[in-house]
């Protein structure tokens, strides 16, 4: 991971987040959180497309701070990102990789 | 001038030696709803450097110690619940029992610290462990959890699984 193109999703990646997994069903379910860096945005609205809503984000997570972690990838619809203290969903989660195959971070659309 | 080099030549060996130590911090070993019976079955996900899923916590050479919590979430059915915690010293081909958290039919929360800086001079051969017993002293660069249960359980019976590692 040495490409100026990860150097870039690492400058971009400043804000404390919070990925959040849950397991099993009911209220007493199971969770963990992971803190790391990442980046977290509301779509404008030149990119309210398809399925993009208005208020939808779209959250960067760096793939070494989930690896560092021991987080078990791949992030999933099924998990929540915490962003400034509010939970909100995964709608998709897809993987960005540089140049040379290694991955570099994901890219998520969240809703909540 | 030569001083000020002195000094930043420290503090900078002092980053390094931080940034090289051990990832001390609080891991998942697992989380997991119980149904059907299950015999060792590892409920820890990891992730290797490259990214690749493992069923382990590794990169943990250099720790010392290690506080584990089992958190058993009973709704109904079910006889007995098992969690062993396994390290590993040989990267993973045998792993050795280090803590045995024994659940019934009640809502539980079980808790145990293991050091690995504990001597051990008389040599140990790995074994089932009791229930709530744990072996203290050994303590490899992985660990992982495997949930052994009987009989059904049913209503959102749940266990959960972590490490503070240190």
């Amino acid at each position: 991971m040495s490409s100026d193109w990860w150097q870039t999703y690492r400058d971009l990646c400043r804000q404390p987040l919070t990925v959040k997994r849950y397991t099993g069903s009911g209220v007493n379910r199971p969770s963990f959180e992971t803190a790391i860096r990442g980046n977290a945005r509301q779509f404008s609205s030149a990119e309210l497309l398809a399925d993009i809503r208005q208020g939808d984000y779209q959250v960067i997570l760096l793939m070494e701070d989930l690896i560092a972690q021991q987080f078990a990838l791949p992030v999933t619809s099924a998990d929540k990102i915490i962003v400034d203290g509010k939970e909100i969903s995964v709608i998709m989660a897809k993987m960005r990789k540089d140049l040379d195959g290694n991955q570099v971070a994901y890219e998520c659309q969240c809703r909540g | 001038m030569r001083m000020i080099r002195n000094a930043l030549a420290a503090v900078a060996v002092c980053i390094a030696a931080a940034a090289s130590a051990a990832p001390a911090g609080l891991y998942n070993l697992g989380d997991s709803a119980i149904t059907v019976a299950l015999t060792a079955q590892v409920i820890t996900s990891g992730v290797s450097s490259q990214g690749v899923a493992q069923a382990f916590i590794s990169k943990l050479e250099g720790s010392s110690a290690a506080t584990i919590q089992a958190n058993f979430t009973y709704g109904s059915g079910g006889t007995t619940l098992k969690v062993d915690i396994e390290t590993s010293l040989d990267q993973g081909t045998t792993w050795v029992p280090i803590c045995r958290f024994a659940f019934t039919t009640a809502s539980a929360e079980k808790v145990a610290n293991v050091s690995g800086m504990t001597p051990k001079i008389a040599a140990y051969t790995p074994v089932t462990l009791s229930d709530d017993v744990c072996v203290d002293g050994i303590l490899g660069d992985r660990v992982r959890a495997k949930v052994t249960s009987t009989g059904t359980y049913a209503g959102n019976t749940s266990i959960s699984v972590r490490a503070a590692v240190r």
